[in-house]
């Protein structure tokens, strides 16, 4: 009861700072008196071992630990994104940030694309920073081959979690994702009704579930049309690997292609050109995304449009429900795309290139 | 972690980085986002996007990241807020703002960012080697200062060029449109209706809008009229047509900024001022010879 600090029992906010002195405390631990402030505040960010310094000299003197200098206090949200090229990641964290924004809080970017950093170090980094909870956008926890020891550890640690595209059932979190089976589906009936039989499949790696579910739409939504899903080809995510998997099919003879990312259909463009087709004179292809760029593309691109708003909006909104710890029901959340048409699709016909005449269509 | 090294101040709060960020899906801001989010995160700091409406209105700084921050990198600063207005509360030599896409200036700021100056040059000077005397300037909002800049620029250039050329003044002009698709469209209306055969634009958006806008009044781009864009943003080389355009050094400017703060984070109050990196002008399909009107190939 002599104490100065102990009668506060209200917490810090009413920390009595000239009986406390901030300025003993800070010059004990070696780190500047607005540190300290933000350690029994419980509030801005500190480094875990700064703060265990505050609090071991503030017992050394005698002081109780005030009530709100609480670890979780960070206001930070971590969001992961595999990198900010493909421009329907900045999309999603646009959305992402005002939602966060709205509700007091501030994204902690990470982007896998670096140089020495792995999702590993990350992870590290996010347990460090204390974040409130983390956001991850098409990282490894869509990977079914991938381990996923790191999402538990973050779950160990008390961190909720939101995994948009890309779910396991492994992990304890609340999953938002577009629509797979759906997109391809509405392709599929868009390419069909045009007059295309030869259609195929160009998808970024099988390892990942997104691609593994995409196949099974294509393969669901030939088969109701009477056709084999023959052609099914898979490469990397950008306009290089859209090339090697689209140029595939074009070989194979396809008249119609439909690319995993947009990335990848700007890819399998070229892929038909260099072969002296046309697109969509020879080979419709349809794009995934739905990038802002996507109608100025040459030709403008038909795309499947990614709800980027709504997916946004509803991982934060999730998250927050995590955060609340009143999880709403663990299904996974999936968005319904729009198939938005414009000049890379057209009516079927018959292909002119010698190539073909030499290969399968004879 | 040798950072941790330096002093036991700086390892707690030497590691935040914020980034003052609006329009995260604007092709420009987030390339420069992402080439500074990861130069950042490999020099071990740790970047913090905030929304501008959070620095938006208190008078420099929020108190409590005054002390959470040791750097502060501005992307594409909007509107009037200016960088003095953020800086004002900020102890000098603690926490230093590393701009992109501003200019104003203050004696903790250090500002980097390309010579926009010497981008707008090089689009009139390549205009005006391929023919055209009538060129017009598509600008961003004129409450960025950058932009109200890049217009003073492009008046001087272009009369200095038009006097060498020519001989005589022209009817160069600038128009103020909103950094959108529709608005790039309806410039170019404007421009075209003025008699400008070629129009550079302040972003490669508004440019694709010119596009646009130039074509739906019957336009072939480039025979009959010419476009350049400005950042050679993701994918303006598979636009329809491919985008002359300026593209900004944006590996060096995030390099120089992570150096930066570096530098003021071990304590080297140095002023480093404004610097300026050179852009280059990537040319492809939407700029060619200016000819008649309505002629043919």
């Amino acid at each position: 009861m002599t104490d100065p600090i102990s009668r506060r029992d209200e917490g810090l906010g009413d920390l009595d700072r000239s009986r406390v002195r901030l300025t003993d405390l800070a010059e004990k631990v070696g780190v500047s008196t607005a540190t300290v402030s933000r350690v029994l505040n419980g509030k801005g960010s500190v480094a875990p071992d700064t703060r265990k310094a505050v609090f071991d000299a503030l017992d050394e003197l005698g002081y109780r630990r005030p009530a709100k200098a609480q670890p979780h206090s960070e206001g930070l949200v971590a969001v992961v994104v595999p990198d900010l090229e493909n421009p329907v990641y900045p999309m999603l964290l646009q959305v992402i940030e005002g939602a966060l924004s709205r509700q007091g809080f501030a994204p902690l970017l990470c982007s896998q694309q670096l140089t020495g950093a792995s999702e590993d170090e990350h992870i590290q980094m996010l347990l460090d920073f204390e974040v409130s909870g983390a956001i991850f956008v098409s990282c490894s926890h869509g990977d079914v081959t991938a381990d996923k020891g790191r999402y538990k550890r973050l779950r160990k640690a008390g961190v909720p979690l939101c995994l948009v595209n890309g779910f396991s059932p492994d992990i304890d979190a609340a999953f938002v994702s577009m629509d797979d089976v759906a997109s391809v589906e509405l392709a599929v009936a868009h390419l069909y009704a045009l007059g295309h039989r030869e259609i195929g499949l160009a998808t970024g790696p099988m390892r990942l579930e997104r691609s593994r579910r995409a196949a099974q739409g294509f393969e669901a939504s030939m088969d109701r049309h009477g056709l084999a899903a023959d052609h099914v080809s898979s490469s990397l995510f950008s306009i290089e690997g859209g090339q090697a998997a689209g140029g595939a099919l074009v070989e194979r003879g396809c008249t119609a292609i439909i690319a995993a990312s947009d990335l990848m259909a700007l890819g399998a463009i070229r892929a038909v050109r260099t072969r002296g087709l046309s697109v969509p004179g020879d080979v419709s292809v349809v794009g995934f995304d739905d990038t802002p760029m996507a109608p100025y593309f040459e030709p403008p691109l038909t795309a499947i449009r990614q709800p980027t708003v709504p997916m946004g909006q509803a991982a934060v909104a999730a998250l927050f429900d995590e955060l609340r710890e009143e999880p709403t029901a663990r299904e996974e959340l999936l968005f319904r795309p729009d198939l938005v048409v414009r000049g890379s699709t057209g009516a079927y016909r018959p292909r002119t290139d010698p190539r073909t005449a030499n290969e399968s269509r004879h | 972690m040798d950072h941790n090294e330096v002093s036991r101040g700086s390892a707690a709060d030497g590691v935040h980085v914020d980034l003052i960020v609006t329009e995260v899906d604007d092709p420009i801001v987030s390339r420069l986002l992402h080439g500074q989010v990861i130069r950042l995160l490999a020099a071990g700091f740790t970047p913090v996007i905030r929304s501008e409406a959070l620095y938006r209105g208190t008078k420099g700084l929020p108190p409590d990241r005054v002390d959470a921050v040791s750097g502060i990198v501005v992307v594409n600063l909007p509107g009037e807020i200016d960088e003095p207005t953020l800086a004002r509360d900020i102890p000098l030599g603690t926490i230093t703002l590393v701009t992109h896409g501003t200019s104003h200036l203050s004696p903790s700021v250090t500002h980097l960012g390309p010579d926009d100056a010497v981008a707008i040059e090089v689009s009139v000077r390549h205009l005006a080697a391929l023919g055209h005397t009538q060129i017009g300037y598509v600008s961003g909002t004129p409450a960025l200062f950058s932009h109200r800049q890049r217009v003073a620029a492009f008046d001087r250039v272009s009369h200095e060029i038009a006097a060498q050329t020519t001989g005589r003044e022209t009817a160069n002009q600038a128009v103020f449109a909103p950094q959108t698709f529709e608005g790039g469209e309806r410039a170019a209306k404007q421009l075209i209706a003025a008699g400008c055969t070629a129009v550079v634009c302040a972003s490669d958006v508004l440019a694709l809008g010119a596009v646009q806008g130039a074509r739906n009044l019957g336009l072939r781009i480039p025979d009959d009229f010419s476009v350049i864009g400005y950042g050679d943003t993701s994918l303006v080389a598979h636009t329809d047509p491919a985008l002359t355009t300026i593209r900004q050094p944006f590996e060096r400017l995030c390099r120089a900024a992570v150096e930066v703060l570096e530098t003021l984070r071990d304590g080297d109050a140095t002023q480093l001022g404004e610097l300026l990196f050179r852009p280059e002008l990537i040319i492809r399909r939407s700029t060619g010879p200016v000819r008649p009107r309505g002629g043919t190939r």
